[in-house]
């Protein structure tokens, strides 16, 4: 997590979240967060990936693999494993950050935590 | 009363329904029951410049409003009921002048202001729910564009900008302003995506406190139509499915727009 974190620019923070248990599990950042906004975290990852609120014609509730959350100086993305869907990388970078970094180290991270567990 | 309660009874004059149709039996009224008697008594419900409106969040709901203002609600309303409100309530309410000065004065102290329900009735005014078409996404982007003129601080004209590809390019789309649909795709409405967008809305506020506009891109992995973008407002909600192009794509042209 700490290598992620340490490779996209203006990341302040990458969790590791259980949605199973709504938790964040796992955290690199560079002060620990209040507890109520990693509990928002993990509610926002349950309802965004699993809730499956944003619904397509057809069934795809399955395939939700990310969503990313913009606002005005705060970008957040989410990224679930393939292997195990009940786990999910959550970064929080800045507004500039390149997506495709993020998805790139996001992707890279589920794998070394797969082939660890 | 019947079992249903006067809130039933209200919901079933607003659209048109008699007491055997099907999903009425299930709802109770829980609150706003004296305003429920005021209307039922001061005006012609056919006429009601309030809105039905529902939303998912843990489990279906149903609400009326007024302006932006949640007047009475019901919970667990039956998901087959859910589908018929959409088409159906819009044909039985109206936004009338006349009508709007009537209910402005009986809700007065329950909720929205007069000026509100007025901008509110403007709003809606160019929405026809009768029929299939939906608002154009020219239209809604000339609606914005308006509104930006009139509140300079609100960056509506970018965000006009970036949605009319996003509408281009979506197979279904749907606009809501102060959770009501004023826009939607020539598709039929999709219904799921309406409900979602309350839970959205509520939901992220809590992690982003911000005021500004944002943007939620949903990826699926090995779909060729594989986004769903969903941007608002302070007021309105944006939200498409099944978008062609890529996801960062949108990331990207939001923040070139400036949002």
């Amino acid at each position: 997590m700490d290598e992620l974190r340490s490779a996209l620019p203006g990341c302040d923070l990458c969790a590791y979240i259980d949605l199973d248990v709504a938790l964040v599990m796992s955290l690199s950042a560079p002060q620990k967060p209040p507890q109520e906004q990693l509990d928002a975290l993990a509610e926002m990852a349950c309802v965004l990936l699993r809730s499956n609120p944003c619904p397509a014609e057809g069934d795809h509730a399955s395939e939700t693999e990310f969503t990313t959350f913009l606002t005005q100086d705060r970008s957040y993305f989410l990224m679930r494993s393939t292997g195990d869907p009940g786990e999910v990388i959550c970064c929080r970078c800045g507004a500039d950050v390149d997506p495709d970094a993020v998805e790139a180290g996001a992707r890279l991270t589920l794998k070394w935590v797969g082939e660890a567990a | 009363m019947t079992e249903r309660g006067e809130l039933g009874i209200l919901i079933d004059v607003l659209i048109g329904e008699d007491e055997t149709s099907r999903g009425w039996r299930k709802l109770t009224a829980q609150d706003g029951e004296d305003l429920t008697h005021a209307l039922l008594r001061d005006i012609s419900l056919a006429m009601l410049p309030a809105r039905l409106v529902y939303q998912n969040t843990k489990g279906l709901s149903l609400c009326i409003l007024a302006g932006n203002r949640r007047l009475c609600s019901v919970a667990e309303a039956p998901s087959e009921f859910c589908a018929d409100v959409d088409m159906s309530v819009g044909v039985a309410l109206s936004d009338t002048p006349e009508h709007i000065a009537k209910v402005t004065e009986l809700l007065h102290g329950f909720c929205a202001t007069s000026t509100e329900l007025l901008t509110r009735s403007a709003l809606l005014g160019d929405f026809d729910p009768r029929g299939q078409q939906g608002i154009s996404p020219q239209a809604i982007q000339d609606r914005l564009s308006k509104r930006a003129m009139q509140a300079s601080r609100d960056p509506t004209e970018s965000l006009a900008a970036f949605l009319a590809p996003v509408m281009d390019n979506a197979r279904t789309w749907v606009m809501t302003e102060n959770d009501a649909v004023v826009g939607h795709s020539a598709s039929a409405p999709d219904h799921a995506l309406v409900q979602s967008i309350a839970t959205l809305r509520s939901l992220l506020s809590v992690p982003a406190q911000g005021t500004g506009p944002q943007l939620l891109v949903h990826g699926r992995a090995g779909a060729a139509r594989h986004a769903a973008v969903f941007a608002w407002s302070e007021d309105w909600v944006f939200g498409a499915t099944d978008v062609g192009g890529l996801g960062k794509d949108y990331i990207q042209s939001w923040r070139a727009a400036g949002l």
